[in-house]
């Protein structure tokens, strides 16, 4: 009977031994699931800090282009240079609101801007009924028709439309652009910048 | 003797499984394609007519000309072009021959271009009705005319007699209270011999309307169902909006819809083949090409097809099951 009770107990706490080992052992492995789950987001998170870091950088960089150094007097009085603001559109694929944007702000800023700023589109005209919508959308602006438009831009690397490229018209190289988005202000803040650019330092 | 009725019992079992594959791979005879010859077109083919010769006309999207081909596969001409004058094409995907002329839904320019076989202008043709004419056909005496998107309720299908007068709104898009049928997409249309079968891409439904615009039948994804397409957890079809690229009606008036690979969206080649009664008769065959641009019967019933950049004449074949 002795024997019988002592073997129960014996029975029982082997039992007893054996659940706080497994339980001890899933904490242990729920404990480093967690520590690796923590590890990632932190990692995430100081990736994401790092992308932010850089967009930030690179949006700055961009936005200082074509202004005048803030100190030191520039070494002689330029005249005023001239820029060919080119944008670049598409009737059919653009979606209509950031295209009419982009025409309204750039109708205001060939009215404004200095006399040695010349603007002008590129499109693909196709048909009567584009050239209708063209003409609803009253660019202010000469409008240049590109047979085959969006096949060369992408040849050429543009991936994107509405742009808008400043040039130097001496040399053709690009010097600013921007990627019109259906957002007013931005669209305004990059022609303050096409006015910097063609305005001498002094 | 009881070894050798074993024996035939256990081929006869072991040849089941093929048997029920064959079975499901649907009731019509396999069909095959057997080119004739294969020519380049310019980049982009998107349609192609015959005269009474057995010229081809091929028309290309991307340069808005068609090519006149000799029934041999010869290039014997070309004629159109691009632009917004009289007799100028832009974003024309369809034409029809009739009667020595040729009729183009001149979507760009929003009016019907006539031009002559070797080129020659007459004047184009308004529509009141359809501002921006999306394909044209020429069926039982009459011009088809169809506009490629329609808001809720509002028309696709036109019919014209031959001097062009109305002969009324042939298929409304249905009014729905489906966000999704608000703006309903027309995407290609086939002529068979007792009506239009037309092909919607959005709502991923064929449906085939006598000349009086009744509608004789539709499909829906329940017919999809029949056909054994891959299913995802929840038993939705894969891919969930089936891409018909092309369609044509042979003689018998069997509808041949090519649709996108389910499990590879830029091959569209498969062919599945209805019968003129709407049921999915079976997968007919997979052309030779990788993208199918157009599909179409002559009156002899040759078979052409192209992938923009060749155009092939072929000959289907319905072979015995071996």
């Amino acid at each position: 009977m002795t024997t019988t009770r002592g073997g129960f107990t014996t029975w029982v706490v082997a039992v007893l031994i054996v659940a706080a080992v497994a339980s001890e052992v899933v904490l242990l492995r729920k404990n480093r699931a967690l520590q690796k789950r923590v590890a990632a987001a932190q990692s995430m998170s100081a990736d994401l800090r790092d992308l932010r870091l850089r967009t930030d950088r690179s949006a700055f960089e961009v936005a200082l282009l074509g202004r005048c150094r803030p100190f030191g007097q520039p070494a002689q009085l330029a005249a005023a240079r001239p820029l060919d603001v080119a944008i670049y559109f598409s009737v059919d694929h653009d979606c209509s609101s950031c295209l009419e944007e982009t025409i309204t702000v750039w109708n205001e800023a060939a009215k404004a801007l200095p006399a040695n700023v010349t603007v002008r589109g590129y499109t693909e005209i196709d048909g009567t009924m584009m050239q209708k919508a063209l003409d609803d959308m009253k660019p202010a602006f000469p409008v240049t028709s590109i047979p085959h438009f969006s096949r060369q831009l992408q040849q050429a690397g543009v991936a994107l439309t509405p742009v808008v490229v400043v040039s130097d018209p001496t040399s053709g190289r690009i010097l600013m652009t921007h990627a019109a988005v259906s957002w007013e202000k931005n669209d305004r803040a990059f022609v303050e910048r096409v006015r910097a650019a063609a305005t001498p330092c002094r | 003797m009881k070894r050798l009725i074993t024996a035939i019992a256990a081929s006869l079992l072991a040849l089941l499984p093929l048997a029920c594959r064959q079975a499901a791979a649907g009731p019509g005879p396999p069909e095959t394609v057997r080119p004739i010859w294969t020519v380049p077109t310019p980049p982009d083919a998107i349609w192609a007519d015959f005269d009474a010769s057995g010229n081809v006309y091929v028309l290309d999207y991307d340069e808005q000309k068609v090519t006149k081909l000799a029934p041999d596969g010869r290039r014997i001409g070309e004629l159109g072009t691009r632009g917004k004058e009289p007799g100028s094409l832009s974003k024309s995907r369809r034409f029809a021959y009739v009667e020595g002329r040729l009729y183009f839904a001149n979507e760009g320019n929003g009016r019907i271009e006539v031009l002559g076989t070797s080129g020659e202008v007459f004047p184009p043709i308004a529509l009141a009705a359809v501002t921006r004419p999306g394909e044209l056909y020429f069926a039982n005496q009459n011009f088809y005319v169809t506009r490629r998107f329609a808001s809720n309720g509002g028309s696709f299908v036109y019919a014209y007699d031959r001097r062009w007068t109305p002969r009324g709104e042939l298929r409304r898009a249905s009014p729905s209270s489906e966000s999704i049928d608000h703006l309903s997409s027309l995407n290609t249309v086939c002529t068979a011999p007792d009506g239009l079968w037309l092909v919607y891409l959005v709502q991923n439904r064929i449906e085939k309307v006598a000349w009086d615009g009744k509608v004789l039948l539709e499909t829906n994804r329940e017919l999809d169902d029949r056909w054994p397409f891959r299913k995802d957890e929840k038993g939705r079809v894969i891919p969930e909006i089936l891409v018909h690229r092309a369609c044509a009606v042979d003689a018998a008036g069997n509808l041949y819809v090519v649709y996108s690979n389910p499990e590879n969206w830029k091959r569209g080649n498969d062919v599945y083949k209805f019968g003129p009664d709407g049921r999915l008769l079976q997968k007919a065959f997979t052309l030779p090409i990788l993208n199918t641009t157009m599909m179409r019967f002559d009156r002899e019933g040759n078979f052409f097809f192209s992938d923009g950049k060749t155009l092939t004449k072929a000959r289907i074949e319905r072979t015995s099951r071996q």
